[in-house]
Formats: C-alpha cells, structure tokens, sequence
C-alpha cells in the first residue's frame, strides 16, 4: 500500500519516516505504519477509573467508552488491518471489573483487527493467568517486550537497540510550551537517537485519564505536538 | 475545705500571680454553664482563662471520688447553670475537699475519672506537647495528675499503642488537632468515646476561623454537642476585628456567644531599614536581597559570634525563604548551625529539629515563611523581622506580637520592605493601625467538600440519618445558610458519586442500611478516608527524596513539570539536581556548585487586605502630594524613601490619585501588555482580570496571560492587539456581571486550579502517605486530570460546581468586586501609552507568578504560535 494512497483520510496527521519506512502520527495518539497496515497504540490504562471509584473515589464513567472510541476512529482513519498495544493496556486488576471487560469484549468483537500487546509495567499487575485469560476474551495475542516487527523493536519502557528503531510508550511523553504571554503542556511523539536503525520513538498516551511527563529533548530529536484536531511538528528528527 | 476554684487561687498564689479580671470572668462564665471566646493579647495569659473553668470542675470531681470524711459542706462555688446544658451530676453541687487528703498516696485507679472531660484543639501539633505540659502543671502541683485526672495528647505523631489504648479509653484531657478529632470521629464507637466530654477548647481561633479546618472544625463541634449534650465550648484568639462571628462560629447558631476581652493594650512599634542614602532601590521584586546588610546589621551577636537574640525573619513565601536563607548563609557562614529555614514545604522532621532548636536556644536566627506564625508562643523569641508586604495590618500586628511576651509590654518590629512600594505599604500599615482600623478575618460558607468528608467520617462512626444530621450540620456557623437540596447533593456525592447513579458503575462510599442509618462497610474505604482526612492540601504536591528514599519535602507538580533531568535548584537550603518522577515522587540528588533557581510555589501569597489595599491607594495619594508639592521633607521615613518612585512614576505616567484608577498600555519583547492599578488584592485582580479578558476576546479573539499582584493586574497577549481601542469603561460594566464571571471561571485555568483543594477535601485525591504501603500508587492521579475528566464526562458535577463557587467567592466576592467594578466603571479611569514599564507596572512584568490563560482560540492555533519559541 502506498503512503499517499493509504493516507489519503487521514485528516491533521503528519507522515514522517522511522527506520526508513514512511510513517503517519495522528491526532487520535496512535502510529500508523502503512507497509503492514499496523497502528501502533501505547498506555490505554484501561479501568483506571474504575480502580478510582472502587476505592471511593467518584470519577465519572466515560472514560472507557471515549477511549474505545477513539481506538475505533483511529484505526477506521488508517484501515489498519492489526493494532499493537505497546503496554500498559490495563490499569489495575481491581479495575478490571465484570463491566469493564464486558465493554471491552463487545468493542473487541465489533472491531476487525489483529490485536498484540506487549506487557507494560502496569499489566504485570495481572497475574500470569489472568492476562492469559483476558487475552483469550479479547482475542490478543501477547508479546514480551523486545519482540520484532519488520524494521522495529516493540518495547513499553523505552531503550535503544542498534540494529532497529525501538518504538515504546510509558512514559507519557509531553512538553511545555510558551511564548506571546501563553503557555501549554501537550502531549507529543518523540523520535530520540535518529529516526533510523538505533533510534527510540516513544508514543504519547493514549488514554485522556493519564498525566504526561516532560521529556528531555536533545538536538536532532524528532518532536510532534498532539491536539485532538491534527499533529504539529515541533522539530523534525536528525 | 476547699474548691476547685479555691485550689487554683492558691495555685497562682504559690507561683507569685494573681488571676487578671478577664480569667476570673472567663471561669464563672464557663462555671455558669456558657460557652465563647476569649480575645486578649498574644501571651496574656488566654490558655488558663479558658482552661480554668473546665479544671476546677476537674479538681471538684476528682476530689469529690474519694472516700467522702463526715462533715463536708456543700460546695461555696457559684451553683452551675441549671438551663439544659450543666450535666446532671453536677446539679448536686461538687463538694469540696480538704487538699490535705491529695498527699494520701493510697489513690487507687478506681479513683481515677472515668473518661473524657477535656478536648484541648490545637492547629499545630508540634505545640501540642507543650500545650499538654502546660495543661499538666496546676493539676501535677497538686498532686492530682495521673493517679486522678490523666492528660494525654493524641495526635499524628502519637505512637501507635498509645492510640489503640486511647481508641478504648480517651484520656480525661486530650490535646489534638483539628484533624486527629475527626479521625476519633470516625470510630465506631465514637459515640462513647466523646460523650462524656464536657469542655472544648480550640485555640489560635483566628488562625482556623477563615479557612477550611475551621469549617471542619465547627463540624466536629456540632456532632460533640449533640454527643455531649451541655458541652461547653470556648476559643482562643489574638488580633481579631470580627469578635463577634468568630465567637458565634465556636458556639454554633443555637447559643449566645460571650466574649471575654481584656484591656491589655500592647503599642506597636513598627520601625523601618531604609535603603542607605544615595543607594539604588528596586521598584520590583520581592526578594528585598539588596537590604540583606541593613538587616544582619540589626542582629547583634553574643561572645561566640553568633546571634544572641533570637530572631525570627519572617518571609512571604517559601522561595524568598530559601533565597535569605541561601544569602545568609553566604554572608555569615560562622553562623552556620545557629541559623535554620522553617517553610511548610519541609519535611516535617526538619521542621520539628528547628522548633526545638528555637526553643532551647541552640538555633538562634530561622527565616520562616507563615508556617511559623503558630506555635511559637512557647519560644523565647525577641527580635522579629518582616521582610516584604506585610499584607495586612492584623498580621503585622500579630507578627509584632511575638517579640517579647509580657502584657503591656511594647510589640516591635522591624520591616524590610523589598521595593519601592512596599514602603508605601509599611507607611499604610503604621496609619491604619493608628487609626484603629484592623480588619475581619471571613469565615467559609457552606464548602461542600469539606460536608462529604463529613458524611464519610459519620457514616464511619457508627453511621447517621441524614434527616438527623442535616438538622446538626445546620448548627454551625458555616452551614447555616445550607439549603436542603445543598445538603442532598453532598450526601448523593458520597452516595452514588453523582446525580446520576448510572455515571458511576461500582462506586459505593457510603451505604444506606436496611433501617435507613447511612454507614460505610467498606474496609477499603474506610481505610483511605482515615488516611486521607482533613483539609489542608494547599497545593497539588508531589514528594521530594532523595534516590534512596530519604524525604526532603514537598514540591509542587507544576514546579516539576517545567524541569528538565539534570537541572540544578535550590531547596531545603541546598542545591540539588533533578532525576526523574515516578509515582508522583521527584527524585533529585546532592548537586555541587551554585544556581539562583529556586521552586516558586503558587498560590500560597495572600493578597493585601481591602483595607490595606485602601490605605496604600490614600497613602501614595498623599505622597504623590507632599513630592509634587515640593516638601517630601514631612513624610513618615518611608514614603521619603519611596519619593524617587512616586517622581519617576509621574515622569513616565502618572501616579493615580486616591479615587482615580490607571491603565497602562506597552509593548515589550513578550508582546503587547495592559495593565490596571485598582490597588484592590490579588485575588480581586485574578478575577477582574480574567473578566476583562473574557470581555475584550469577545471583541477581537486572543489568548491572555493574565497575572495579578496586590497592586494590579497584566493581561499579555500578542503584539499588535488593539487595546488602545478596546479599552473602555464599559467593560467594567456590571451588567451580566454573573453570567461572564462563571464564563470567564470556566474558559480561565481558575477553577481547575481550585478543584485540587476540592478534590483533595472531597476524596477524590489520595494523599500520598509516609510509610504507608505502595499499594495505593494505582490510585494517584493529579488533581488537574480529574477536573478533565469531570469536565469531559460529568461537567455538571458538584465539585466541580463547588471549584467554579469558590473561584466566584474568592474572586468575584459580590462585594468587594461590585466595590471596585463601580469604581471602575464610574472613573475616571486614566489611560497611559508607556515606552517602557513603570515603576508600578514592573512589578508585575518581573515576577509574573501565578499567571493563568484566558483564550478564545484553539490549541493547535496557540501551539502553532508558539512552535517557533520550540527549541
């Protein structure tokens, strides 16, 4: 599939180039990588609210629903024929509730996708089995962290391998902007070490419900700013 | 023969003192069966004109236990009040004892009172061991403590055997803190615990009396009451215009308040350092550095070099704290160890080791922020040193207070304004309190979350009935104008999460039992709520250690957010390098070498006083009088030293005249600055401002940066913006005054930045706990990300609701805002275009702390504007 032809609707999307294969970063917080028609997803922190009201806390229902939501219109965007989650898919196991996987299980069944996840800190929470239990409810298919996929390395906590370009999430990746009186914090991709073989990109969060970190950019680092309309190139990678 | 009240004359006998008239009132008040407040001086004698009372009723008691010798006659003590209220037991009278049989050592523990009389409240718990000890002394002398009458504190830092055997059975005297009383509240079996309490005594009143604990307080007290019917209940206070409300809030709606007051004049002398002729003095800044000499000039040393005085510089926030500190440091190292800093972002620890270091001498200088306002009664402090605006003249006044304790004694201190117009500000104070005006401290009104923690700690001690406790809660002072419907979403809150059942899957606080009693059965629950009691959050706070755990402190999220790994800053008074944040911790390390950069908390300044805020606009006026006139020469010291600003402000602009309001319009290199001088408070400017921005984007769409200080407000925005032709009175106008300020609340960070104190209140944000276990760390989440959440899913949620309120109260307070929007709109307003800032616009240009947006467009607009700062 072509870039231009598979990036045709991909409204407020930037398209960019890792590990030598043409890229798109779009506004619902998700990567699309055309040449295997995979989105790439990190941190949904699902039933984290959940985990909030069970402990007493009253945080309105939606969350889920919004980030199911968005998951749907981001891979109708790119016709993306399998998604990764690059961990961290759950929040807590007290927050995975009956509703919660039943939400999910009937998102899941509604959706025609190939589904991977890559375990993130907060899914080893799960035990062992029931992950595997979830994974079966949900159709996914589960990866340690380091797997490959063509020219990329699928990790949840960052780090570098020279022979391929890492991608990963955790730590919620966003910066401070300001200037003219204003001033804004915003969630962003960041490519760091190149966009080639060697070079780490770290997704923004997917969920809403969950707080960004200001990265230390370098020189040379690749950095999108994320809004919900479209993606701004910051500085470009090098 | 002897009374209680008779044990107690001799008692003072025996130390040389006679009881002053006001204590002597205060005891028969009490003994009548009435409850108040006590309002005298710092240090003239307030805890035993308010502990008297309850101690003669403990030393009849406990006399009245023993074996009872033939003969003895009634008691010659004023009969108590027999109106509902004085207990039964004493409606016989206590009879009196001969003090000879206290010496018996044959007192058995049955002798000894069974349960609680006494409940001491102190706000700051690290007194509480000195108030327990100056409770113990007339009872210890007379040998009637322990075997008799226990006093014990409870508080955090009470050990955890002492509590569970507390949790049995309370001491007859407990001290504790606003927040250990409702944690006690919270017991199952509270009920007994607490009724049989008699007395309640809260003290530093005035310090509670505006601010949430206050409020938690005051409910606290209504459940007493009606746990302990005829409870009595007294507060202390110091520097209080508003006698009157402070004393009905201590004794709910339902009682008349008595105010007991002495006439024990303390003069204030308030000296100031002046900038040394021919030196340059700054127009902005708050750190004052530049009068660092002036000062350590003023602190003499004893033989071994350092201070021999002990001296206290209070500062206005805990950065300037740490910036003294720093320079003192560097100025007097032969100091070191005799010097300390106090800022309540410290770990608790090291607040503790400089209390005690005060207080035996062994620390003789501590630069403290607020945080040290309380609790030094117990220290020996002589010399105290205002560094900044002091705000208000009660806190002046106050803050004078500490140096030296004796009644009649003069109050002095000395104040180190830190720019040209806090000199103004100081000369302001001095002719207010000249002229007797001092002004109120405000209570809270009807804060709902401060209610739904309520309910959760009734429903967990021993559950309620909601019918019942709307009637309670309605007593106090707080909520006396709660409406039902109030009342009903704050119970469906801790209920169902929200007005709708359905938006709140799997969410059960509190549960409505089968006979209707509403209670909380979840042990989880119940666990967090006991961790997470009380009202003070302040900030949005994230710990600060060190990589191997140990604890610096606290610092703020927003601080954090802007630094990048391996950034230097200063904090605790020593400089350290930033690693990383997990789990809402920071971590840093030791960093060698020097950095100015210091954490800036916001929203810890408080505004001048409306008062102060009228006095400094007459002061100037007259200033700006005597210095155009020509004859400066008869001004106080301190506008003298403030007549270069006043001329340079006229040459530039104009300086304002008491009844004028000036606008400044000028474009520096950030973009295109106006700025407003109503001279009316922070707050007030915060609020006006985001009015004025909401009103002018209407007109022509932009995003404003808007920031207040206690003289004006700045609104920045892009260059080129049409101010000049925007500006008019009209939009000052108070027609859809409500409707534009809840808009403006909502389309400004305002209200996301009050819900952190809401959400914290409410539950809704779990403290994180020392030592607890790291269990909870799938439960912390920022105060600002729920409030997008609530704002996404559920934007007519009560707590939100509630932020929007308070953001409107603070802000937009009907009056004070209707005052200064009148004014305003009235005029004359004088418009200025400046070169440059001016001496009252730089201020606000330098240190635009706290600032908040107001925009009309959207974020990818702003982040495309501001893309090209992006480095």
């Amino acid at each position: 599939m072509g870039m231009t032809e598979g990036l045709a609707d991909l409204t407020g999307a930037v398209e960019t180039e890792l590990a030598g294969e043409p890229v798109a970063l779009l506004p619902q917080r998700g990567l699309f990588w055309p040449g295997e028609s995979t989105l790439f997803v990190a941190d949904l922190h699902l039933g984290k609210c959940e985990t909030f009201r069970k402990a007493g806390a009253p945080i309105p229902a939606g969350v889920l629903e919004e980030t199911l939501a968005r998951l749907d219109a981001a891979i109708e965007a790119c016709a993306a024929r399998r998604l990764v989650v690059l961990g961290d898919l759950t929040h807590a196991p007290i927050g995975v509730t009956e509703t919660m996987i039943s939400t999910v299980s009937a998102w899941r069944d509604a959706t025609d996708v190939e589904m991977v996840l890559v375990h993130g800190n907060h899914d080893r929470h799960l035990k062992r089995t029931g992950m595997v239990e979830l994974a079966q409810t949900w159709s996914m298919d589960l990866l340690n962290p380091g797997a490959v996929l063509g020219p990329f390395t699928l990790l949840h906590e960052p780090e570098r391998f020279d022979a391929s370009h890492a991608l990963a999430g955790h730590l919620h990746p966003s910066v401070y902007l300001r200037g003219g009186g204003d001033a804004v914090k915003t969630q962003v991709f960041w490519t760091s070490g190149g966009p080639g073989a060697g070079g780490t990109t770290v997704l923004p969060a997917f969920s809403f419900f969950a707080a960004g970190t200001s990265i230390t950019n370098a020189k040379g680092d690749g950095v999108w700013a994320v809004t919900p309309q479209c993606v701004i190139e910051l500085s470009p990678p090098a | 023969m002897k009374t209680g009240r008779d044990a107690i004359a001799s008692w003072f006998t025996s130390l040389g003192w006679t009881p002053y008239a006001f204590q002597r009132r205060a005891w028969s008040l009490y003994a009548d069966g009435r409850s108040g407040l006590v309002h005298v001086p710092t240090g003239a004698g307030k805890t035993y004109a308010a502990y008297g009372g309850p101690l003669i009723e403990l030393i009849n008691e406990a006399l009245d236990n023993e074996p009872r010798p033939s003969g003895s006659g009634p008691a010659d003590e004023p009969t108590p009040a027999t109106e509902g209220g004085s207990e039964t037991h004493r409606a016989s009278g206590p009879l009196a004892r001969a003090r000879g049989s206290k010496n018996s050592k044959d007192s058995k523990s049955s002798k000894a009172l069974k349960g609680l009389r006494v409940l001491y409240i102190t706000p700051l718990r690290a007194v509480s061991r000195d108030v327990e000890l100056a409770l113990k002394r007339p009872l210890g002398e007379m040998g009637l403590l322990d075997e008799r009458v226990t006093i014990e504190s409870r508080t955090g830092d009470t050990s955890s055997s002492v509590r569970a055997r507390q949790q049995k059975r309370l001491p007859n005297v407990l001290v504790t803190t606003p927040e250990s009383l409702s944690l006690l509240l919270t017991r199952a079996n509270a009920a007994e615990l607490l009724g049989t309490c008699r007395s309640v005594i809260v003290d530093e009143w005035h310090e509670l009396l505006a601010s949430k604990r206050g409020t938690q307080v005051e409910l606290a007290l209504a459940r007493l009451r009606k746990l302990a019917p005829g409870l009595r209940t007294w507060a202390l206070s110091a520097t209080l215009a508003n006698l009157e409300e402070a004393a009905q809030a201590v004794v709910g709606v339902d009682d008349a308040p008595e105010v007991v007051t002495a006439d024990l004049d303390r003069p204030v002398v308030i000296e100031t350092v002046l900038p040394k002729p021919g030196d340059p003095f700054p127009w902005a800044g708050h750190l004052g550095l530049t009068m660092l000499p002036n000062v350590l000039e003023r602190v003499d040393e004893d033989d071994e070099g350092v201070p021999a005085r002990s001296t206290l510089v209070f500062v206005n926030t805990r950065s300037q704290a740490e910036r003294w500190y720093n320079a003192i440091s560097v100025a007097k190292p032969e100091w070191e160890g005799a010097i300390a800093l106090h800022h309540g972002s410290l770990a608790r620890d090291e607040r503790e080791r400089v209390e005690a270091g005060l207080k035996d001498g062994s620390i003789r200088l501590v630069v403290a922020t607020s945080s040290l306002d309380l609790g030094v009664d117990f220290a020996p402090v002589e010399r105290v040193i205002q560094v900044g605006s002091p705000k208000g003249i009660a806190r002046l006044m106050q803050r004078a207070g500490r140096s030296g304790h004796r009644p009649g004694e003069t109050a002095y201190i000395i104040c180190v304004p830190t720019h040209a117009l806090e000199m103004v500000e100081v000369a302001a104070v001095r002719r207010s309190i000249e002229a007797g005006k001092i002004e109120p401290r405000d209570t809270e009104n009807r804060p709902l979350d401060v209610l739904s923690q309520h309910l959760v700690t009734l429903g967990l001690g021993g559950g309620f009935d909601p019918d019942d406790v709307y009637n309670e809660v309605k007593t106090t002072w707080a909520y006396r104008d709660l409406s039902r419907e109030e009342f009903d979403w704050a119970l469906d809150l801790v209920v169902n999460g929200g007005e709708t059942l359905k938006a709140y899957p799997e969410y059960k606080k509190v549960v409505m039992g089968e006979d209707g009693k509403h209670a909380v059965n979840d042990k989880r629950i119940a666990q967090l709520h006991r961790m997470n009691v009380g009202t003070i959050t302040g900030d949005a706070v994230m710990d600060l250690r060190f990589m191997n755990g140990k604890k610096i402190g606290f610092i703020e999220e927003h601080f954090i957010d802007q630094l990048r790994p391996g950034q230097k800053f200063v904090f605790a008074g020593r400089t350290l390098s930033y690693l990383k944040t997990h789990d809402l911790t920071a971590f840093v390390k030791p960093a060698t070498g020097k950095t100015n950069f210091t954490p800036v908390w916001s929203g810890t300044r408080l505004p001048i006083s409306e008062s102060l805020g009228q006095a400094v606009r007459h002061t100037l006026h007259a200033a700006r009088d005597a210095v155009e006139g020509g004859e400066p020469g008869g001004l106080e010291p301190e506008l003298q030293a403030a007549a270069q600003l006043v001329e340079i402000q006229s040459k530039l602009s104009v300086v304002p005249g008491e009844h004028e309001t000036l606008c400044e319009i000028c474009d520096t290199r950030e973009g295109r600055h106006l700025f407003l001088f109503p001279f009316d408070g922070r707050l007030v400017h915060g609020g006006l401002g985001a009015l004025l921005a909401l009103r002018l984007s209407r007109l022509e769409s932009a995003t404003f940066s808007i920031a207040a200080n206690d003289y004006g407000l700045e609104l920045l925005t892009h260059k080129g913006y049409p101010f000049r032709e925007l500006f008019a009175p009209c939009l000052f106008t108070h027609a859809d005054l409500g409707t534009d300020a809840i808009e403006s609340v909502n389309l400004s960070a305002l209200a996301r930045s009050q819900f952190r104190e809401v959400a914290r209140v409410a539950g809704l944000v779990f403290q994180s706990i020392p030592g607890a276990k790291r269990g909870n760390k799938s439960l912390q989440a920022r105060a600002g990300l729920i409030y997008d959440v609530f704002e996404q899913f559920d934007p007519h949620n009560l707590l939100l609701e509630q932020a929007r309120r308070e953001v409107l109260e603070k802000r937009f307070e009907t009056s004070r805002m209707g005052r200064t929007l009148s004014r305003l709109e009235a005029g004359p307003i004088v418009v200025r275009e400046t070169t440059r800032p001016t001496p009252l616009s730089l201020p606000l240009v330098i240190e635009r702390i706290g600032a908040t947006m107001l925009s009309s467009e959207s974020l990818a607009d702003r982040i495309e504007r501001m893309k090209a700062a992006w480095e």
